[in-house]
């Protein structure tokens, strides 16, 4: 059951006569619980890393091409102090995700470069398996891609645009334990695109044609996890770089991205893995 | 139960999403045999001009593959292999048809080689003159000949000129009586240079042409006709009589500038039949890593006919070789007698 905590609105966030307009902007904020009103621990993770990526697009070529991939992640997590499952708090968390592929044709003798940028925004309710050490949460997550593909020798059809706008499902497993006299947190996270919108060319359509004659066809599409097949995985180990409570934590990990689509009968696939690197740090929010 | 559903759909949307991965569909083998098999599948599911090119020319795609396997043996080396696709393709007779290696270009040329050139590029610097006796606006090349007709050399819609350009041409030509624009051995380029231009030459919104594009793989699988506009010019537009001169390498966007041109009121076409190429090409490639250039996108005139294979004048001519020898250019000089006023 999800219930809203009763607290009173502080009064550092009601409106003043001076901005009554953002002033009622932060009290919708805060009714939606993403907005923190008393102390709570929110953490920032930076990564970054690099590994491989595979991506075929027959708008662009009817072979997979292959190459190095290059990526940086943020992340921001709290756990919302209005909304609670029982007595856990629902836990919100953003990801930005950019990442570029540096790739060669099946024959190499032609290079293509794909990237873009990911934000995604989630609602974690938990699911209360097992003792603290061990936590399940899972909900919906919103998130929005814009980036391309980009083929350096095709004439007329030499780019692709990825744009999409879904609504995922997304689960993590975390897991505390102490090794080596500190307290390390491993954490798993799978987000699965299930339902939204995403921009594709028709079949043979030109960009010419959608964007200087303005004969637009099909160009946005419903995508579903039926024709859009996607998961994105997120693997981190947080290891404290000493024993201060709110440390700052050395989080290795590895991302792996498998974006599919068959719109429009053009076939997309965009497979990445990455080896990641970076640090957390854990806030006191006021 | 809230949480029972959450980790159902979790669970059955990993599943399905496992189970359906986007491959290739055609063969990644590099070998005679997989390259033909996958040259004539990418351009049986891709190529636009199949039903047409089967009405003029009687090509059966399903009749070439059975020929042309026959050429095919597992030992033959890539040159060997690759002068075999090559004709494959050429069955077609479309420029706008190419397969690319490192070494060389395959290609039908046809549409201007099987034909007189119709020009002579001395004799044209002649007709320019020296030093500043022309004047270039970004490639367009264009002086004020003795009868007070403009003249204006446009050799390619390679994205050179723009607004501005044409602006100032068009004003340093304003006291013309006429306006000659040579657009013989113009390959084509950008359809939107090519549109830039002819807006100069209309006052008003005028239908130029339809298009439409493949929608899936079958060789009738088509968009509905969109209909093409071309919006008149907010800067300096040409209001007398203008020729354009055309042989047949008038090609791909040249050609499209001809299609347009036509539906003016001020414009006469003279010279020979364009090349051509009404394609818009795409790329893709082959498993041993060539290119294959093909026509995707349909253009129609304004009527819905076909000007793949070129578009006749209003004014049919020959280069004549009196004139030749006597260092006279045909075409500019019957197009001076159609400008100058009686």
């Amino acid at each position: 059951m999800i219930r809203i905590n009763k607290t009173r609105i502080p009064n550092y966030i009601l409106p003043s006569k001076q901005g009554r307009g953002w002033g009622w902007v932060l009290v919708l904020l805060w009714a939606l619980g993403t907005f923190p009103t008393h102390a709570q621990e929110r953490y920032h993770s930076v990564m970054a890393g690099v590994g491989w990526g595979n991506v075929l697009d027959t708008y662009l070529s009817p072979y997979s091409y292959k190459g190095e991939n290059v990526r940086l992640m943020r992340e921001t997590q709290r756990d919302l102090q209005h909304f609670f499952i029982g007595n856990t708090p629902v836990r919100f968390q953003t990801l930005l995700d950019l990442d570029c592929s540096f790739l060669e044709s099946l024959a190499k003798n032609v290079n293509e470069y794909a990237g873009g940028v990911r934000y995604s925004a989630s609602w974690q309710y938990p699911i209360q398996l097992s003792g603290p050490a061990f936590q399940l949460h899972a909900g919906p997550m919103l998130s929005g891609y814009a980036g391309c593909v980009y083929n350096e020798r095709n004439g007329n059809n030499p780019a692709q645009a990825k744009v999409d706008l879904m609504l995922d499902l997304t689960a993590t497993a975390q897991y505390q334990f102490r090794w080596l006299k500190r307290t390390m947190t491993a954490r798993y996270q799978i987000a699965i695109p299930f339902v939204g919108l995403a921009f594709s060319p028709n079949y043979g359509q030109s960009y010419y044609e959608a964007f200087a004659l303005g004969n637009y066809d099909h160009n946005v599409v419903a995508a579903t996890f039926a024709n859009a097949p996607s998961m994105r995985h997120l693997l981190t180990l947080d290891v404290p770089l000493s024993k201060r409570p709110n440390a700052t934590t050395l989080r290795i990990g590895y991302s792996g991205n498998f974006m599919q689509a068959k719109f429009n009968n053009l076939r997309y696939h965009s497979y990445t893995h990455a080896i990641l690197i970076g640090f957390t740090q854990t806030f006191n929010a006021l | 139960m809230i949480r029972r559903l959450l980790i159902l759909t979790v669970l059955l949307t990993t599943i399905v999403g496992m189970g359906s991965c986007v491959k290739e569909e055609l063969p990644t083998a590099n070998t005679p045999q997989s390259n033909f098999e996958a040259l004539w599948q990418l351009m049986d599911e891709h190529y636009c001009f199949f039903d047409y090119k089967k009405q003029e020319l009687g090509v059966d795609w399903n009749e070439v593959r059975v020929r042309y396997a026959k050429k095919l043996n597992p030992e033959m080396s890539s040159q060997q292999l690759f002068e075999v696709l090559c004709q494959m393709i050429g069955e077609l007779k479309d420029g706008h048809v190419n397969l690319g290696a490192a070494y060389d270009l395959g290609r039908n040329w046809s549409y201007f080689e099987d034909y007189p050139r119709n020009f002579d590029t001395e004799l044209i610097d002649e007709y320019l003159g020296k030093g500043n006796d022309y004047q270039m606006a970004a490639g367009l090349k264009y002086r004020v000949l003795d009868d007070n007709v403009g003249y204006v050399r446009c050799e390619s819609f390679d994205g050179s000129f723009g607004e501005g350009n044409l602006d100032l041409m068009f004003d340093n030509l304003r006291s013309c009586n006429g306006l000659i624009l040579d657009l013989r051995e113009n390959g084509g380029g950008q359809l939107t240079d090519a549109h830039k231009l002819a807006a100069r030459f209309t006052n008003q919104k005028t239908l130029v042409g339809y298009v439409c594009h493949k929608t899936g793989k079958g060789h009738n699988d088509f968009s509905d006709l969109e209909p093409e506009y071309i919006e008149a010019s907010k800067g300096v537009r040409w209001q007398k009589q203008v020729v354009v001169l055309t042989n047949r390498k008038v090609f791909s966007a040249a050609n499209d500038f001809v299609k347009c041109m036509r539906q003016f009121p001020n414009v006469t076409i003279m010279g020979d039949q364009t090349g051509g190429g009404s394609g818009m090409p795409f790329t893709l490639e082959l498993p041993i890593g060539w290119s294959v250039r093909y026509s995707a996108v349909v253009f129609l005139d304004a009527d819905k006919q076909h000007t793949e294979f070129g578009i006749q004048p209003d004014i049919p001519l020959a280069m004549d070789e009196a004139d030749l020898l006597a260092h006279r250019d045909t075409y500019i000089e019957a197009a001076r007698q159609l400008l100058i006023p009686k």
